[in-house]
């Protein structure tokens, strides 16, 4: 079999690895913030709000992942306003987003004639099914989440570990933890298209949550979660195809039996 | 003379419970000034005011003759530590580095300057050999030591504690109040505690604090008391004579 063959039968190979290498960036910087900022619920409410938009998109039939990002900004911006300038506990209005978000997402695909079944690889995901109009717009968001942390390093470690003081010195924590949350949004619109809106969350937490274990710098916890997320990934990509599996699903398998032997393992060390 | 830091009759409270009421306070250059009160009586949240965290509601209160969220950079400013995440992955120097942290700063990188500066203020406060431990692991008086270097590190006129030897031992209480003795020498410093303790040792006024404030020179509580008696009965002695 030639090359050219080659990729007209398994190109969609060749795509959902280039998906899930893009996806394995995004979720280990942003998934590395939200594990030390403890702001895991508030991922879950973008995560469950982003159906709405997808929904919606649906029924005016435009590309789901622009419904996404619009839908995810969105409540990343709702959540942080409620946060930090009414001063409230945002747990309820992540609560409301989660749960509006979800209703009014099933509400238009119920509307769209010809209910889409695909709306179902939202949920759990379909990387292999993945288009290459979006690995382009996912190379996009990985550029601007990586150039983000990049240029305001210094400010990010800063206002995660002491907001407070961050803003003796000056630093607009406001600011920055909004753009950290639309962070959040975008990559959980990237990952909705690796393993869906409803493991989002283990894939931004467990990985990270392992890194931090054995990191003892920000960066160094950022590098190692992006390489344990793609083992994880292509690892269930890997169970995925062999025994016929839901992609989505067999990586977060993966990275749920990761989390419990690094947890074994450091709990076993620590005894001896 | 003109004031440090001037409070004019400042009021504060949350949903009408009142917390601070009509407070007059001026703080002159090299000042020492320990604030004491009860829990809840209000000291925190004075020194979040002037850090401008908070808005009076009515009063003025003026640092360097402008208002306090305008000079913090002038301030260095030693949180509670308790109150910091054990698990966050940073190392001591990392901490420290984040005092000399400037908005419009776009690099990931510190440059060399301000790492021989972070070395430099490590050295003063004997920690120079914790830079690259994690700031998770440290000891209470190590944490406290970190923070302290954090404050100092941009050279502020003005120091602000919160509690900084709240669970701390007393050799390493009175430890940290001679190290800021020695700082008073070119900073003006403002710290909050419960107890009396060490500080009259150091402090050249005090501030009681219970929603209203009174002053008292050191030397008005050590005539009263002799330093060696037990705090209780030193705060017991300037309850009395506040009326509070």
């Amino acid at each position: 079999m030639d090359i050219s063959a080659f990729f007209e039968n398994y190109g969609f190979i060749t795509n959902s690895i280039i998906a899930v290498v893009l996806s394995s960036i995004a979720a280990g910087i942003t998934g590395t913030f939200v594990v030390v900022k403890k702001i895991s619920y508030i991922g879950g409410g973008i995560a469950h709000a982003v159906m709405g938009g997808l929904g919606i998109a649906y029924f005016i039939g435009v590309n789901p992942i622009y419904g996404a990002l619009v839908f995810s900004v969105f409540a990343a911006i709702l959540i942080g306003y409620v946060k930090l300038k009414l001063k409230q506990n945002e747990d309820t209005m992540i609560s409301a987003l989660w749960a509006v978000g979800m209703a009014t997402g099933i509400i238009f695909a119920y509307l769209t004639p010809g209910y889409n079944v695909n709306l179902l690889s939202f949920l759990f995901g379909n990387v292999l099914m993945i288009s290459t109009e979006n690995l382009w717009l996912l190379l996009i968001l990985d550029l601007i989440i990586a150039a983000f942390v990049f240029v305001y390093y210094k400010q990010l470690i800063f206002i995660t570990f002491d907001e407070e003081y961050a803003a003796v010195r000056g630093i607009n924590v406001n600011l920055l933890t909004i753009l950290l949350l639309i962070m959040v949004a975008l990559t959980i619109v990237i990952l909705v298209q690796t393993v869906g809106l409803i493991l989002v969350i283990a894939l931004l937490t467990l990985p990270s949550a392992i890194a931090g274990m054995f990191s003892n710098t920000l960066y160094k916890m950022i590098l190692l979660s992006i390489a344990l997320i793609l083992l994880f990934s292509l690892s269930g990509l890997a169970l995925a195809f062999s025994v016929n599996l839901p992609s989505g699903a067999s990586i977060i398998l993966m990275a749920g039996a990761g989390y419990i032997l690094a947890l074994a393992g450091k709990t076993i060390a620590r005894s001896y | 003379m003109n004031p440090l830091i001037k409070i004019e009759d400042l009021t504060f409270g949350y949903d009408n419970a009142p917390i601070l009421e009509k407070i007059n306070l001026e703080i002159f250059e090299r000042d020492f000034v320990g604030i004491i009160g009860p829990n809840g009586g209000g000291k925190t949240t004075l020194l979040k005011i002037l850090l401008g965290f908070l808005k009076p509601d009515s009063g003025s209160v003026s640092i360097l003759g402008r208002s306090p969220d305008s000079v913090s950079k002038f301030i260095g400013y030693v949180p509670q530590y308790s109150e910091m995440d054990k698990q966050f992955p940073i190392k001591v120097k990392d901490v420290i580095l984040m005092g000399l942290c400037e908005s419009s700063s776009f690099s990931p990188r510190f440059s060399q300057k301000s790492y021989s500066k972070v070395y430099e203020v490590m050295e003063l406060l004997k920690i120079r050999d914790l830079a690259e431990k994690k700031f998770g692991e440290l000891s209470g008086g190590q944490k406290q030591r970190t923070l302290i270097c954090r404050a100092i590190v941009s050279n502020p006129k003005m120091l602000f504690l919160d509690e900084p030897t709240a669970s701390v031992d007393a050799a390493i209480e009175e430890d940290i109040y001679k190290i800021l003795s020695d700082f008073n020498s070119d900073i003006t410093i403002l710290l909050v505690s419960h107890d009396v303790g060490f500080i009259s040792n150091y402090v050249n006024r005090v501030a009681c604090i219970n929603r209203s404030l009174v002053i008292h020179p050191v030397n008005e509580i050590s005539s009263e008391h002799a330093l060696t008696h037990a705090y209780h009965e030193n705060t017991s002695v300037i309850h009395h004579k506040c009326g509070l």
